[in-house]
């Protein structure tokens, strides 16, 4: 079976990572007022307290989820780039049928929530899948799109109609304090979604490489030719694994709101839906390695905002350490001589 | 003539892989104005020799000496630099261009500020086009040609380069009389102007004909080096056919079982061009090799069966029900197949043995969608052991050898047991202890009251496991023998037309 | 009304134009957003310091072209996946343009032109409509007329045939690209420069509607040009609605993506028939 990692993948995985690393520092350095302290901030930042380090698995938690869902996505030869729409209509749908609907009791109250987030996220990237069945929509595009019109009608929701007016942020209410999820490590967000996150890895993988759906989806997105020549339903595998994706997110959103916001707030998402595809390949589209590259680029991002609170680095400097990421990670020639190959 | 334009010395091609030869120590020697054909049979090394030639692929050893110079054919650009041009059997052509475009791509003629000078290059092409009274209309796109005159583009695309040696490869394979008549005019003409023309042939009338001189291939080695006038039809075509004639004739057995698939009067053609034109059937128990030149209607059959092509004419017929219009669908009647791409197709090299193996078994071995591991690698080891395959099950197909591939692949058609097994090219590129086993995994398969087509292209392998062989020519099927007592030479004078 | 039409669709046209040049060379170009933004924000930070357009125009050209240069470096050369590195040039132009923004302007929010003059007029025209069209009319003639464009065309097909021909694909996709990088920054210049300032998300989405314009227009300058318009013309009614029926500002924002998703389906709509018909 094909889940392990090959050399020039692990290659190309150590220097982007190598690489982001090395431009934190340097960009630390030019943006600090005290370089040394920064770095050192940077780096034992998220070991530092509870509170920093229950926030950061947290944070890993969540990038599991969608880390996971992507993973499949790409195994199949989809692209989903509306993360960010999927994450956003997640948490907030989780949280507005947490405030509308009186749940009997809190357990079924917080799994309904969660339920109806992981819909609303498989839902809209299932659209893209089904148009691209339909009449080949390119749903690297649709998907992006979608997710630019979800985007803003929720924004529209949460500052419009849902809108807390008693509160100085732009957000919905509150959810009863009954659904919270139960956060543990002090005030921390960590709570017992990390957990879940780890269970859904290890169904992922049992998904991906030991169920019959699993074999069609990695079969047909390495070569559809073959997919077809051996009569696998490769048309089913334009929309599941978009399905998926689309559900993982959603979960990333759900649990986000009701284990750590407790809200829906207007644009929380910050680059969730691209974090995915970050960790995605990072793991090599292969679930065993999904948890691993979620704690590392939840370290980075943890270890970002603590040395951002001591220099002037502003919260989406993220972003750039991803670029840097995204840039290299999937270079298959890492020497620069010209090829001629015939082939 | 001045023998020494060009010589190749030594030349030897082995692709990784499969570890065969495809060339062999081959000479060749051409003069300056000289035409000069290779024939033999598919797989003899001929293409090799002339992609080597055109720096398409690059040997292993050997020398080119151009004007009694040694270079190094590198890539396409440097032979067409050194003023050799190959025009390839699938053009070579961008569809969504004009002809002029395609034609003047990498030598354009323009002005100092970038602009394309059409009305020189258009110039040119009339000339060309007088000069060797061929015509194709400059501004039409190519992909709204039709076949005949795309090959004209191709050619022009040629001669609009200053070329001192050209090659053609079947330039009159799908031509009919006056055009193939066309061809050979233009060939003349550029003898006269002092070009040398190689051509690789399958028409050994032609190459009479047409050339000066004959190289004769056989399994990558030049056997022959002849003069056209010293030579006849008969000759080359025992110094092509001659090989085993031990090869034992198969006892054909007994055709007892009932019809299984039928093609009846079934034609695909282009436009004007036919590419085939076949009858046959296939009955239980009983194993049917279709043979001719691969590019004479093998491999329209093979695309018909794997449903990548439709028929023009004519009714597929399997177990008494026609496909009528639809696209025949062999995985859908659970038929086997293995096709002559193996690479991109029949395999998904980047994959591990046990992925490629359970194609056809994946939910054989599924209860509720969850595949049980155990029986799968109880069931993989099985077929490992059974077929030889070298290599454990997780295994990725890409590092295996050509003929562990080869077995991966037999091993998971024949263990479905189709009722009806296609084989394309059978033994391509194999050892002979693997083309063996293939064989006997073949005829158990037989045995056991499956109809089997082969579709090949070599002789010896019709003779050997054929219990009828069906032989095409041109695209038509020119005879349908009981294998019995059937030998090469019987067979390959039908292919190549000379039985009249 | 419809020079007003007309300047809007400029930034978008500007954009597609480039990416159409990538589009036929055979490069999926999903790195046009962030080729804007950068444009976009080195035009504010060039002409604020500079004091001068003409700079800050150029700047913005420059700084899209640097950005376009790592992208197609890094696809090109390493053979990396096109559509990350797309990914990672959209990211990398957020993160770049905040982390300037905030080392130089102590802001990751509005960054205005001080003394800011309104852009040149011709006729009733914007020059930036004119310099569009130019630059529409120049693409017509460079693509069919030259023989850069001849092999642009022939590299979006099939390279190895640009290989036997011995035309080095990768410098022609790179100069597609890089064109992109220019034109794209050059679109972003024109957002930016017209308001006077740089807005975090300015951009919103233009760089994807002109991926999506290169299809609609079929892959041809003038269809281009109608599409980049119709685009336009829709943004202007929506706010010209939006005066009317007091459309809140989010939805007005996710409008451009409405409207592109719709006549994206539509066009595969249509595709998909016209493709069954024959």
């Amino acid at each position: 079976m094909d889940h392990k990692i090959n050399d020039s993948t692990l290659k190309a995985t150590l220097l982007a990572m190598g690489s982001a690393l090395i431009i934190t520092i340097i960009l630390l350095i030019f943006s600090s007022n005290n370089p040394l302290q920064s770095i050192v901030f940077f780096f034992t930042g998220p070991f530092s307290n509870t509170y920093n380090f229950g926030n950061m698995l947290n944070k890993a938690g969540l990038l599991i989820f969608a880390g996971l869902g992507m993973s499949i996505a790409f195994r199949s030869g989809m692209f989903n780039l509306g993360g960010e729409g999927q994450v956003y209509a997640g948490a907030t749908a989780a949280v507005l049928v947490s405030i509308n609907v009186n749940f009997p009791n809190r357990y079924i109250g917080i799994i309904s929530a969660v339920i109806i987030g992981i819909i609303s996220g498989a839902l809209i990237a299932g659209f893209s899948g089904w148009l691209k069945k339909q009449w080949n929509t390119d749903e690297l595009i649709s998907s992006f799109l979608l997710s630019g019109i979800i985007i803003h009608f929720t924004d529209y929701l949460i500052s419009g109609p849902f809108k807390d007016n008693s509160s100085f942020l732009n957000s919905t209410v509150k959810i009863p304090t009954i659904l919270f999820i139960k956060q543990f490590l002090d005030t921390s967000h960590f709570n017992i979604s990390f957990f879940i996150a780890v269970i859904f890895t290890f169904l992922a993988f049992i998904f991906l490489f030991k169920t019959s759906m699993g074999y069609e989806i990695r079969l047909s997105g390495l070569n559809r030719k073959f997919a077809e020549y051996g009569g696998l339903p490769i048309n089913r595998h334009l929309i599941i694994p978009m399905l998926i994706s689309g559900g993982m997110y959603g979960a990333m959103g759900s649990f986000a709101s009701m284990g750590s916001y407790h809200m829906g707030i207007k644009g929380f998402t910050q680059g969730f839906g691209w974090n995915g595809i970050a960790v995605a390949l990072i793991a090599g589209n292969n679930p065993a390695f999904v948890i691993p590259a979620a704690l590392i680029f939840a370290y980075l991002d943890a270890g970002t905002q603590v040395a951002m609170i001591h220099s002037d680095l502003s919260f989406e400097f993220g972003n750039l350490i991803k670029a840097v990421i995204f840039f290299l990670i999937t270079a298959k020639k890492l020497n620069l001589k010209k090829e001629y190959l015939y082939d | 003539m001045n023998k020494h334009l060009l010589t190749m010395h030594n030349i030897t091609k082995t692709f990784p892989g499969n570890g065969v030869k495809a060339v062999d120590c081959a000479e060749l020697q051409v003069g300056t104005g000289e035409i000069h054909s290779i024939i033999g049979e598919n797989g003899a090394g001929k293409s090799t020799l002339m992609h080597i030639l055109a720096g398409e692929i690059i040997p292993d050893t050997g020398n080119i000496i151009i004007s009694n110079r040694n270079i190094e054919l590198s890539t396409p650009s440097i032979a067409l630099k050194n003023g050799i041009a190959m025009l390839h059997q699938h053009l070579k052509l961008i569809p969504e261009l004009t002809v002029l475009e395609n034609i003047i791509l990498g030598v354009e003629p323009s002005t100092k500020a970038g602009t394309l000078n059409s009305k020189d290059a258009l110039n040119k092409i009339n000339k060309l086009c007088k000069e060797f009274d061929i015509f194709v209309d400059p501004k039409k796109l190519v992909k709204n040609l039709t076949s005949d005159k795309k090959q004209i583009t191709a050619l022009l695309s040629i001669l609009y380069h200053n070329i001192k040696i050209i090659i053609l490869d079947e330039p009159t394979t799908f031509f009919n009389e006056i055009k193939a008549d066309t061809v050979h005019k233009v060939i003349k003409k550029l003898q006269n102007m002092g070009k040398s023309i190689i051509i690789i042939t399958h028409k050994l009338k032609e190459a009479i004909e047409i050339s000066d001189s004959i190289t004769v291939m056989k399994s990558g080695r030049t056997i022959a080096n002849l003069n056209s006038s010293e030579t006849d039809i008969n000759h080359l075509s025992s110094l092509i056919l001659d090989g085993n004639s031990k090869i034992k004739s198969n006892k054909p057995d007994i055709q007892k079982g009932s019809v299984l698939l039928e093609f009846k009067n079934i034609t695909y053609s282009q436009g004007a061009v036919n590419y085939l034109d076949i009858n046959f059937h296939i009955k239980k128990y009983e194993t049917l090799v279709v043979t001719g030149i691969r590019e004479n209607g093998l491999e329209i059959l093979e695309q018909i069966l794997a449903g990548n092509i439709q028929k023009t004419t004519g009714d597929i017929i399997y177990k008494n029900t026609t496909t009528g219009n639809k696209i025949f669908s062999l995985r859908k009647i659970g038929a086997g197949y293995i096709p002559s791409d193996r690479i991109k197709k029949g395999t998904s090299i980047k994959s591990s043995i046990t992925d490629n193996i359970i194609l056809l078994k994946y939910k054989f071995f599924s209860k509720w969608g969850i595949m049980d591991s155990k029986k799968i690698n109880g069931f993989v080891s099985k077929l490992i052991d059974e077929f030889g395959i070298i290599g454990s099950g997780n295994q990725l197909i890409s590092t295996l050898s050509g003929g562990n591939i080869q077995r991966v692949m037999i091993a998971r058609e024949i263990d479905a047991n189709p009722e009806l097994f296609i084989f394309a090219e059978p033994s391509k590129g194999l050892d002979i202890l693997s083309k063996q086993m293939i064989y006997n995994k073949i005829n158990h398969l037989k045995k056991k009251g499956s109809g089997i087509l082969i579709i090949s292209s070599d002789i010896d392998e019709a003779i050997k496991i054929a219990d009828r062989v069906l032989i095409l020519h041109n695209g038509k099927e020119a005879a349908t023998l009981i294998n019995k007592n059937l030998n090469r030479v019987e067979i390959g004078k039908i292919m190549l037309g000379l039985n009249k | 009304m419809i020079s007003s039409v007309l300047f809007m669709s400029t930034p978008i046209l500007l954009a597609a134009i480039g990416g159409l040049l990538t589009e036929l060379a055979g490069v999926l170009n999903i790195a046009l957003e962030g080729l804007m933004l950068i444009g976009a924000f080195s035009a504010i930070l060039i002409t604020k310091f500079t004091g001068s357009m003409f700079l800050g125009t150029l700047g913005a050209s420059l700084a899209g072209m640097s950005l376009a240069y790592i992208f197609g470096f890094i696809t090109l050369r390493f053979k990396a996946n096109i559509f990350i590195t797309g990914l990672a040039a959209n990211l990398f132009a957020v993160g770049i343009t905040n982390y300037l923004s905030s080392i130089i302007f102590g802001t990751k929010g509005v960054i205005s032109l001080l003394n800011y003059s309104q852009l040149l007029h011709i006729a009733g025209n914007n020059i930036f409509t004119y310099i569009g069209l130019f630059i529409t009319g120049l693409s017509l003639w460079i693509i069919y007329k030259t023989v850069f464009g001849l092999r642009i065309r022939a590299s979006g097909f099939d390279i190895s045939i640009l290989k036997i021909k011995g035309i080095d694909s990768y410098n022609i996709q790179m100069k597609a690209i890089l064109i992109s990088g220019a034109l794209s920054g050059l679109g972003g210049a024109v957002l930016a420069l017209n308001i006077g300032a740089y807005v975090p998300n300015m951009i919103a989405g233009r760089g994807w509607i002109a991926l999506v314009v290169i299809y609609l227009g079929r892959k041809h300058p003038v269809g281009i040009l109608i599409a980049s318009i119709f685009f336009a013309a829709t943004e202007y009614i929506s706010n010209i609605a939006q005066g009317f029926f007091q459309i809140p500002s989010d939805i007005l924002l996710g409008f451009p993506y409405l409207i592109t998703f719709i006549a994206m389906v539509i066009y595969s709509i249509l595709n998909t028939r016209l493709n069954n018909g024959r």
